[in-house]
């Protein structure tokens, strides 16, 4: 009940659950590019480098995602 | 004799990197297969984890081996390269559908691809020269000709493949808003962009690591995503300038004539069919 009180102002439960693989995925990309920046010191590695170039799509879609949300609930 | 055992010593491990590279690439063939089975026996949410989890494999193991490469950028290179297959897949299958889009509503997945693809091609770190986008690399009216003639076969697969694929719904361009023009847009800018993600970047960093190979091996790894997003009817013609793409981009190092031609054969197939 809780769940859908908080949900609801967002209609999280409306949205597609496929849509929300991208982002894990993206959450899970983001957390690692933290651990390694962390953990190497050096910022431009070759980890990086690749950890970037996975989050670049990822990201670009999750701005899309939340640039349409944002358009449907205002329109 | 020292010169043979010297090119004996050089075509070793040559062979089995491009032995290692075999056999890497049919694991993920084989992995991509069984995505495909999950995505179409379990449903669409549990085929886009597959295709995920594939994604954050690779990307992982190109971590992996970039950390202890030693220097040598090139494997690393190769598997971040060849995570642009399963990333279309999971893009396809994960970006938000709208209806007003028309022919195919999920086509938003061409703005994220573009931007890995424009981002990896700009990117200094992958080993390989990238073929030029505009300009081709030598002066004289030769290297021209060969862009306008890839443009031209693009055209003409185009208007060939609107009168063979069969298409019995409404015509796209027949609805009344505007929005249409954003799927029609969006349908020819998906040619530009597997070109610059297939033949500028998985193509140079293929062949630098293996040789000529690498060309089949981006070829297929094309043809598989386009038959996997429009079907194997619609993505016939789109395969077979595909193959002429990759030896044309190979042979002058130029991507103009690539885009511009698979950016035709998709609007004329959208607009004429």
């Amino acid at each position: 009940m809780n769940y859908l009180l908080a949900s609801a102002p967002l209609k999280l439960r409306e949205i597609p659950a496929v849509d929300f693989v991208p982002m894990a995925a993206l959450v899970i990309l983001l957390v690692e590019r933290e651990i390694l920046r962390i953990r190497s010191g050096t910022p431009r590695s070759v980890a990086h480098h690749v950890i970037n170039l996975a989050i670049v799509p990822l990201m670009a879609l999750f701005l899309l995602f939340v640039g349409l949300r944002a358009l449907t609930m205002i329109g | 004799m020292s010169v043979v055992a010297v090119s004996a010593a050089h075509a070793r491990p040559r062979r089995a990197i491009r032995a290692s590279v075999g056999l890497w690439a049919l694991s993920l063939a084989a992995a991509l297969a069984g995505a495909e089975l999950v995505y179409h026996l379990v449903g669409l949410f549990w085929g886009a984890a597959c295709f995920a989890a594939l994604f954050l494999a690779i990307v992982h193991c190109a971590v992996h081996v970039g950390s202890r490469g030693g220097g040598d950028l090139a494997p690393a290179a190769l598997i971040a390269a060849a995570s642009l297959v399963p990333l279309e897949r999971l893009l396809v299958l994960g970006v938000p559908a709208l209806s007003f889009l028309r022919l195919y509503p999920n086509a938003l997945w061409v703005l994220p691809l573009g931007l890995a693809g424009a981002y990896a091609y700009r990117a200094d770190w992958l080993p390989g020269a990238r073929p030029r986008l505009l300009r081709p690399p030598r002066p004289g009216w030769e290297p021209l000709a060969v862009q306008v003639a890839v443009v031209v076969a693009g055209a003409g697969l185009g208007v060939f493949a609107a009168h063979i694929v069969p298409y019995s719904g409404p015509h796209v361009l027949v609805h009344q808003d505007t929005a249409k023009w954003a799927g029609a847009v969006l349908f020819a800018l998906a040619g530009g962009v597997e070109e610059l993600a297939f033949r500028g970047v998985l193509q140079p960093i293929t062949v630098n690591a293996i040789g000529p190979m690498g060309i089949a091996v981006s070829f297929l790894a094309s043809a598989y995503v386009s038959v996997a997003w429009m079907g194997l009817i619609a993505a016939a013609p789109v395969i077979v300038l595909s193959a002429i793409t990759s030896v044309v981009v190979y042979r002058t190092r130029c991507l103009a004539g690539a885009v511009g031609g698979h950016v035709l054969l998709n609007l004329l197939l959208l607009m004429l069919r």
